[in-house]
């Protein structure tokens, strides 16, 4: 006994010795690490053209060259220490390193944490042209042509403002590469992308060139901790002013950058006339904000909101639907007196313009199955599964819970396919904008909040800055006094599922989900068996031709009948219409629509596989019989014609009608090339609704009962000419 | 009048020598009959007649024209040669009509109305004028050889090459085929047969050729190569099938 309790006491001591020595160990370090002369900055391990590693293993990027400028210039010393982007931002906050240079985007909620330094660089978007292009100069040059944009992204958000003011067809591509190609080969003539994104892209060769400045976006600072290394944070500033009067700063962006072909501000301004009732802009479709409904009235939380404002103050108001940077300019030409559009509170834009309180908040939420009550907190996701959308923030913020907990993260580029993973149980969660994701709720999305959003962008009201005072305390009076009363909880309700009642609002079945899209998948029926006829029209003919080539004793068209069917049935259909939409105009300089690109496509390959059917055929019809005609006198084709390719089609039906259904079927795959045929169609419907368990029941069931038909059809024609 | 003549005519097929230079003359009128074994190459040796065979050698003259020369147009050659297959060869996706009305309608253009005079009396003259409308499926082996010999007579043969046409046929059809052969000899039809029907060798045949092994062992009137073989190899073939 006694000798166990002794044991006992020294484990502890030398337990606790170790632990204080460590504890010394590592204060020492840290300490040593605060004081030792050059300053440790984190970076992004990779995110061109902010820092990436060249060939040599170095790290290059702006970010890396803008640093080394400035701590020239300015004479400090610095280690730089990669690490990705949210360990970095832990290592700052933790004092671990003395900076941060990353294309870190100064948002409201780091500027709570972090200082940061005069922006170096603004993330907006940007629009390009192919380099030849000299007839896009402006926005307005874009009347009646084709933008290609990327699903999910600002740039797509502003394309289809700018889709409000022009006549523009948009393109949409699931990624970067197609979108750049869809422009480089002429098929659209305009891309919007992040303006350093797209410059890279540029500087790397593609053939492309930005007409216009980029718009206002996310700038993009140098972070110190708060209230630490002010010398580090006032230096960088000094020497980015130093460089960029020396011209270091354009060569650093030269090197990385193309830049924008200059153009001129056109500034008319205008001074709106006070009318009695306020001229109020808003956006034109940002659901839950604002959008038509069936009947083509305003609704949404901003309409109703103000409605219920105006109301409560007594002021008249007349809304003014137009596209959202439309808006910004009106506020600030005065054209209009207000501005509420889901806008987000952030710097820049309060230099601009004076903002209500916020009246709501757009920060990420977490979302389960409706299903799931093991998840009612972040420490509940350990050993879990999160859907996140790349490149939001609510990625971001499902990587810092990463770094706490044990949790998988399932990446994908759409809101849609985010929510479905949830909805499948394929992941545990999703992050999403709290509006975003309680509006998708709130339209049948069988998901629901454990938790309360995140703290993120608050949203309010504007004005134009010094002007319509009164109209902006009369804003935030009303406020009050809705969200005293009450209206403004209903109208939350009405548009959005809050955390706390984690109740859908209505399941949407099958029949009405079918019913509001039945025009909108009818059209893509359409496509899809314009596509299938016509292709196949061409590949019957082309088909037998090559069939015909390969029955012959000439060697030659025998090989040219091999060749062609070896290499078209060797490459894989969706490999071949990206050939056909991307490459085949850029090598041979010439116009393809997609539709076009698809029919030539589907032709090519089902061409191929008809031949090998002729070929088949021909060889299944006894020799004798073409025997038996050529000794009558008959030619060589006129026996084919007469004789033997009546029986040889006979023989081919039953497999031409199968060609018939992969055919159809096939067509779902130039939904890549961005043809709005049936299943790309289901796509749409269900970016838009969220409903991808039943759309795709309903497809698929769409696609079932038209080849079933198809096929009796073809069936009927067997028989009959069987009957022959 | 030499009506059709093969010289040295040499058939390989591969490696294998089918044919090892055959000469024969057929004259104006006469009624040809190849007799042999199985393999010998009569077959062989009758499609190259109308050159649906290559040869490798030798020539086929039809008339003065020589068929193995490049430049002749054999198409308007086989015209003048008609030719029954021992399995029809009729074509089963068009009516009797049809199959003997498609190689005048394709060649000489003739009307709709004369088309079904000249078909109903080709008919005729084979017994079939009741078949006119029917498909060849509907059809016995005995009258589906008969509309197979309308058709090829159908561009007005001076020649006509007929390979084992019996052969399929069950025994109570062959007579009638042989009786519409019989009928055309008579009407002094130049004739190729290669068949088993050594009764119709006897009567009709104005000579006798014996094939063996890719080569004419014998060739006399029927009388002479049946009764006094001078062959060996003749002689055994004559016993085993009679
Ligand atoms: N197309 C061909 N390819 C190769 N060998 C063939 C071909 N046609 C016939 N033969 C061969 O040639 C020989 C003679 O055949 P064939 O003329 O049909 O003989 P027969 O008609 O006397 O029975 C046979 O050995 C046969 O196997
Ligand atoms: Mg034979």
């Amino acid at each position: 006994m006694k000798v166990k309790k002794k044991s006992h006491i020294l484990i502890g001591l030398i337990f606790l010795l170790t632990l204080a020595s460590s504890l010394l160990f590592l204060k020492k370090t840290v300490e040593a690490a605060e004081q030792s002369d050059p300053y440790i900055i984190a970076t992004d391990v990779t995110f061109a053209p902010f820092e990436y590693q060249n060939e040599d293993g170095e790290y290059i990027g702006i970010d890396i060259e803008l640093l080394a400028a400035i701590a020239e210039d300015q004479g400090f010393e610095y280690e730089l220490r990669p690490m990705n982007f949210s360990a970095g931002l832990q290592a700052l906050e933790g004092n671990q390193v003395d900076g941060m240079i990353a294309a870190m985007s100064i948002t409201p909620e780091r500027e709570e944490s972090f200082d940061f330094s005069e922006p170096y660089i603004d993330a907006g978007p940007v629009l390009a042209v192919h380099e030849d292009n000299d007839e896009i100069t402006s926005y307005e040059d874009l009347d009646g042509k084709t933008l290609a944009v990327k699903i999910g992204t600002t740039g797509a958000q502003f394309a289809d403002d700018l889709a409000e003011d022009y006549d523009i067809t948009i393109n949409q591509f699931e990624d970067s590469a197609n979108m750049y190609e869809d422009v480089a080969a002429g098929q659209a003539d305009a891309a919007v992308e992040d303006y350093p994104v797209m410059a890279y892209a540029i500087q790397q060769g593609l053939p492309l060139k930005l007409p216009t400045e980029s718009e206002e976006g996310y700038p993009v600072g140098f972070a110190v901790n708060e209230d630490q290394n002010q010398e580090l944070l006032e230096m960088f500033n000094a020497g980015l002013e130093n460089i960029q009067e020396d011209g270091t700063y354009d060569e650093i962006m030269d090197t990385y950058l193309v830049s924008s072909d200059d153009t001129d501000e056109a500034g008319t301004k205008e001074t709106a006339a006070q009318m009695d009732p306020y001229i109020i802009a808003t956006d034109v479709t940002f659901a839950p904000f604002e959008y038509q409904n069936d009947d083509n009235e305003y609704i949404g939380i901003d309409i109703d909101l103000l409605a219920a404002i105006a109301e409560d103050q007594g002021f008249a108001y007349e809304l003014r639907p137009m596209n959202f940077s439309a808006g910004l300019q009106a506020l600030e030409t005065n054209q209009v007196d207000g501005m509420i559009a889901a806008m987000s509170i952030t710097p820049e834009r309060e230099e601009s313009f004076d903002f209500s309180e916020p009246y709501i908040d757009a920060g990420p939420v977490l979302a389960v199955h409706e299903d799931n009550d093991e998840i009612s907190s972040y420490e509940d996701l350990d050993g879990k599964t999160l859907a996140v959308k790349v490149g939001t923030t609510g990625a971001q913020f499902a990587d810092e819970l990463a770094q706490e907990y044990d949790i998988t993260i399932n990446q994908f580029e759409d809101s849609a396919n985010m929510y479905e993973d949830v909805a499948a149980g394929q992941a545990d969660a999703a992050v999403e904008d709290y509006p975003v994701m309680a509006y998708a709720i709130q339209q049948g999305l069988p998901l629901k909040l454990p938790t309360e959003p995140e703290e993120g962008y608050p949203i309010g009201f504007a004005v134009n800055e010094g002007q319509n005072q009164e109209l902006l305390e009369m804003f935030n009076a009303g406020l009050v006094n809705v969200m005293e009363d009450g209206t403004y909880d209903e109208i939350m309700d009405t548009y959005l599922v809050s955390p706390e009642d984690a109740e859908v609002a209505e399941g949407t079945g099958i029949l009405s989900l079918l019913a509001s899209n039945f025009d909108a998948l009818m059209a893509g029926l359409g496509r899809t068996l314009l596509l299938t006829l016509i292709s196949f029209g061409i590949s019957l003919v082309a088909g037998t031709i090559f069939g015909l080539f390969s029955a012959t004793k000439n060697r030659a068209l025998n090989l040219v009948a091999n060749i062609y069917v070896t290499v078209l049935r060797g490459i894989p259909l969706i490999v071949l219409a990206f050939f056909m939409y991307f490459s085949v105009p850029q090598l041979f300089d010439i116009q393809l629509t997609a539709f076009m690109a698809g029919i030539i496509t589907l032709s090519l390959n089902t061409t191929a596989y008809i031949s090998e059917q002729v070929r088949g055929g021909i060889a299944a019809v006894p020799i004798g019989q073409l025997e038996a005609a050529r000794s009558l006198g008959l030619p060589y084709r006129q026996s084919m014609q007469k004789v033997v390719l009546p029986q040889a089609i006979k023989i081919m039906i039953p497999s031409l009608i199968n060609q018939l259904v992969i055919t159809l079927k096939d067509t779902s795959i130039l939904s890549v090339i961005g043809i709005v045929e049936l299943t790309q169609s289901g796509r749409i419907i269900i970016a838009r609704s969220y409903q991808s368990g039943a759309m795709w029941i309903i497809v698929g069931l769409i696609y079932l009962i038209i080849i079933t038909l198809l096929t009796k059809l073809s069936n009927l024609i067997e028989r009959s000419l069987m009957n022959d | 009048m030499t009506k059709l003549k093969t010289e040295n005519l040499h058939k390989t097929f591969g490696k294998f020598e089918v044919l090892k230079g055959l000469d024969l003359e057929v004259q104006e009128g006469e009624v040809v009959v190849i007799i042999g074994p199985s393999g010998s190459g009569k077959s062989t040796y009758l499609r190259c007649m109308n050159l649906l065979e290559d040869v490798n050698d030798g020539k086929v003259i039809v008339d003065d024209h020589d068929l193995t020369d490049p430049s002749q147009n054999i198409n308007k050659v086989r015209e003048n040669i008609g030719m029954v297959f021992q399995q029809f060869n009729l074509f089963p996706h068009l009516t009797v009509m049809e199959n003997i009305l498609l190689a005048p309608k394709q060649l000489k253009n003739i009307s709709k109305s004369e088309g079904r005079k000249l078909g109903m009396s080709l008919l005729e003259s084979v017994g079939m004028e009741d078949k006119a409308d029917a498909y060849p499926n509907s059809l016995s082996g005995g009258q589906q050889q008969r509309a197979a010999i309308a058709r090829a007579l159908a561009m007005d043969p001076d020649i006509l090459l007929f390979d084992e046409p019996t052969s399929a046929l069950d025994p109570e059809m062959v007579g009638d085929v042989l009786g519409v052969m019989q009928n055309l000899a008579r009407e002094g039809m130049t004739m190729v047969v290669v068949t088993h029907e050594m009764g119709f060798a006897r009567e009709v045949a104005d000579r006798v050729v014996f094939m063996d092994d890719g080569n004419i062992v014998e060739i006399g009137p029927p009388s002479q190569v049946f009764k006094h073989p001078k062959n060996e190899r003749t002689k055994n073939f004559l016993d085993k099938i009679l």
